[in-house]
């Protein structure tokens, strides 16, 4: 009889271990998941890549009346070369050309180990989306030509601006935070 | 699955074999663990220390810029800007 209620008890812990070591592995790759996303942002940081990223953007405003005629265009074609055209001359100025040579590459990185799963999406986007957004979306069409479709070169600005899909996790962090909502809500009087 | 023991000890020892195996593979796969495989290849803290000597004077300086013209949000935005 204590052999049996042991031996159901050795199963069950079984049962239940294998399903924690499941769950706390599965925790512990997305942890380093997180903390390879949050290297990049502190060598954004460290790299003082946020001002090249300004610089960018404040060269970019320079030619805001430019820009502005630009996107006047009445047909969508001339939109776009215009835009290239005007991106592409602003990318010849030797400081501009510098911040992109280290911020480009720098998204290309960040793109790709998130496109792979070596980094977190989630942490990735919270921190560096913006600015990739600022790159992007004022030297996009000179990026975008810099593109070959067999090398990674020059779309790390483009994975990184866009909304990053929903996460395998999203149940578990629903669950969370649906624990952590409840936990923070007053008691019901 | 039957316990195929004969004797109360026996099947004590099997349970706290499987508890040992379990503690161990739960321990190994932590997050602890994890961290500790990570590499610490730039182990400064952002902004601290190796910020050069030349760095931002002020917030002003390292404020986020917007561009007074977006293209992306314009009425008809470039082909680029729904790019993935």
């Amino acid at each position: 009889m204590v052999n049996q209620i042991l031996s159901a008890f050795v199963s069950l812990a079984t049962i239940i271990g294998i399903g924690i070591a499941l769950v706390s592995y599965k925790a512990g790759q997305r942890q380093s998941r997180v903390d390879r996303a949050f290297e990049f942002y502190k060598d954004f940081r460290a790299s003082a890549l946020d001002a090249d990223v300004n610089f960018l953007v404040d060269k970019w405003n320079e030619k805001s009346e430019e820009a502005a005629k630009v996107l006047k265009a009445k047909d969508q074609q001339s939109l776009e070369q215009g835009l290239e055209r005007l991106q592409t001359s602003l990318a010849q100025d030797a400081k501009i050309k510098a911040a992109l040579l280290r911020v480009v590459p720098f998204f290309d990185g960040l793109g790709q180990c998130v496109n792979t799963g070596l980094c977190d999406g989630d942490t990735a986007y919270a921190l560096l989306q913006d600015r990739a957004v600022s790159v992007a979306n004022n030297y996009g069409a000179y990026v975008a030509s810099l593109q070959t479709p067999d090398s990674p070169f020059a779309h790390g600005v483009f994975i990184m601006k866009s909304p990053p899909a929903p996460s395998r996790w999203s149940f578990l962090q629903w669950l969370q935070q649906t624990s952590t909502n409840t936990a923070a809500l007053p008691p019901a009087e | 699955m039957p316990c195929i023991v004969h004797s109360t000890s026996q099947c004590a020892l099997r349970l706290c074999l499987g508890a040992a195996l379990i503690a161990a593979a739960t321990t190994w796969s932590a997050p602890g663990h994890a961290q500790a495989d990570t590499s610490k290849s730039n182990p400064a803290q952002p902004g601290t220390g190796t910020q050069p000597a030349t760095g931002p004077s002020s917030l002003s300086d390292i404020a986020p810029r917007s561009a007074i013209v977006d293209p992306c949000k314009a009425k008809n935005p470039p082909a680029y800007c729904n790019k993935r």
